[in-house]
């Protein structure tokens, strides 16, 4: 079943379009990863989803309503990310008594045990905390309302290494106790490739891909080998990236729409390319880097 | 999947309840506004003197007027300052849409209308029990007004709530326009003003319109039906509000 379908889903500001006729559809009980570089409209995709902001055009069904103003939308569905302001007035052992209130899904065992576990304090208030502990309570708190959409809006920003491994570990493990339609928007997948079963790249407010995380991994192959060769055997290809290896030399990432043994037959080295190394290639600027305007 | 189902009465009912906890802030500043007009008024409102004869008189007025209107004030300030987008945003923390988000707001503001309108009265006798000790008994000419049944200070209480809960439904109308758009901060100021130098004036008539009423029914009548009303408009500015955009 399709938790989220999106038809030609358009969102300008100001006549800038921050989503561009964007059609997709998400398949409940998966985590979905939500790729794509600064700006490529992944956070206003997740906003009209969770009903916050409205389409500019387009149609939008999630749970089979429209989000904007369904409140069976809100009860169901949760956005998390590093601007949620909590209100000052309550402390945080206060906020999840409010959280287990609204949210009948609500799992306060594991709140509590979470909350002790990142030492936190229940008469802290929220607008005390660091950026680092802010970030992880709205984890705690995004994962305990169990919603059966639970979106991640660049879930790890400002978390040490060892809170943002054990935030991974988290999810995975209450994802496997309590399936249910994950969203994790990041601009770099590599950190948490291992938890995702499918993968939505985003780039310029349109989707570049859309596929399981298993096929991205054989998407693109690495051919190595003498200038002749490559640059002959790439002239039907589909080249995301080549460059000057060593003189004389070259290597290119190509998608991999053929058999391997045909390159290394003729004397190319294949090598495997990445996930995320396919996503920035996929994304990557085509006329020149920063280099080239400076 | 496992939906949850709630229906909006009921998560209007959590709101509510949630915004008395979370908008403590409220009743802490109604308890500073009614202790800052107790201070003044303690001072008496009005001193006429005059002397002819060789005898001087001297009569100084006190009233508990200044707290009812420092509490419409606190009505109005109030129903305003929820509407700003901090107190929006936190509710879409959890779950409501923008219904929900009015009519728990609606419900909030009534009951802290209530208690508004409780405790400016209780304030009231306050000041005369404050009055009648700090004056001197020699000359001390008395109390008018004074509530011979049980039944005037609960009118006192009910009318004040009315007025406070028409203030207060007033300044969130006013509220959700501004929110709508900064301008109207500016806009209606100067149709405020402008209705004052409007001739006939409006805000004299729209005064005499309730003050005038002398009708205990017909005084509820209209102010339910003036808040109902202007708390139904309340509805239209924000509808296609978009949150954290």
């Amino acid at each position: 079943m399709n938790v989220i379908e999106a038809t030609d889903l358009t969102k300008t500001y100001k006549g800038v379009p921050a989503v561009d006729g964007l059609t997709v559809t998400i398949k409940s009980d998966a985590i979905t990863g939500i790729i794509g570089r600064n700006g490529a409209g992944k956070t206003t995709l997740l906003k009209m989803l969770v009903g916050f902001i409205k389409e500019t055009s387009g149609e939008m069904n999630v749970f089979s309503e429209h989000p904007f103003n369904s409140l069976h939308v809100s009860a169901n569905s949760i956005f998390i990310d590093d601007h949620m302001l909590f209100p000052d007035a309550l402390t945080l052992g206060e906020l999840l008594k409010e959280g287990e209130r609204f949210y009948t899904n609500w799992d306060m065992t594991f709140a509590k045990t979470l909350f002790d576990y990142f030492s936190f304090h229940p008469d802290q208030h929220h607008n005390q905390l660091s950026k680092g502990k802010k970030t992880t309570f709205n984890m705690i708190f995004g994962l305990a309302t169990r919603s059966e959409l639970t979106i991640f809006d660049e879930p790890t920003t400002g978390m040490d290494a060892a809170v943002r491994n054990d935030f991974y570990r988290v999810l995975l493990k209450d994802y496997l106790a309590h399936p249910r339609t994950i969203l994790i928007s990041s601009h770099h997948l590599d950190e948490f490739d291992h938890l995702l079963e499918d993968v939505l790249l985003m780039d310029e407010g349109q989707q570049v891909l859309h596929m399981p995380m298993d096929d991205l991994k054989e998407y693109a192959v690495s051919l190595t080998g003498p200038d002749a060769v490559v640059g002959q055997w790439l002239y039907d290809k589909t080249v995301l990236a080549k460059k000057q290896s060593a003189p004389g030399m070259m290597q290119a990432v190509v998608k991999q729409d053929f058999a391997i043994e045909q390159a290394e037959r003729l004397g190319m080295k294949a090598t495997p390319v990445a996930a995320s190394d396919v996503c920035i290639y996929l994304t990557a600027k085509t006329k020149g880097g920063i280099d080239d305007v400076l | 999947m496992s939906f949850n189902n709630v229906p909006i009465t009921q998560i209007v009912l959590k709101q509510y309840r949630y915004k008395l906890r979370a908008y403590y802030q409220v009743f802490t500043s109604l308890v500073v506004m009614q202790l800052l007009a107790l201070l003044f008024s303690s001072g008496g409102i009005m001193t006429s003197g005059g002397g002819s004869y060789g005898v001087n008189a001297h009569l100084n007025t006190y009233t508990g007027d200044l707290i009812i209107i420092f509490t419409f004030l606190w009505g109005f300030i109030n129903a305003i300052t929820i509407t700003t987008k901090a107190y929006r945003e936190d509710d879409f923390l959890f779950v409501t849409n923008r219904q929900s988000q009015h009519l728990s707001n609606m419900l909030f503001l009534a009951t802290a209308s209530v208690i508004g309108g409780l405790t400016a009265t209780l304030a009231g006798y306050l000041l005369r029990v404050i009055i009648y000790w700090t004056s001197d008994e020699a000359t001390f000419a008395g109390m008018i007004d004074d509530p011979t049944t049980f039944i005037d200070p609960l009118i006192s209480i009910v009318t004040v709530a009315l007025y406070v809960v028409m203030f207060c439904a007033f300044g969130y109308l006013i509220g959700n326009i501004i929110q709508l758009h900064r301008l109207f901060m500016v806009i209606i100021p100067v149709l405020v003003v402008g209705g004052l130098l409007f001739d006939p004036p409006i805000t004299l008539k729209i005064y005499a319109f309730f003050v005038g009423e002398t009708n205990i029914l017909l005084f509820l009548l209209k102010t339910v039906v003036t808040t109902v009303f202007l708390f139904a408009c309340s509805f239209v500015p924000l509808r296609q509000k978009e949150v954290r955009p």
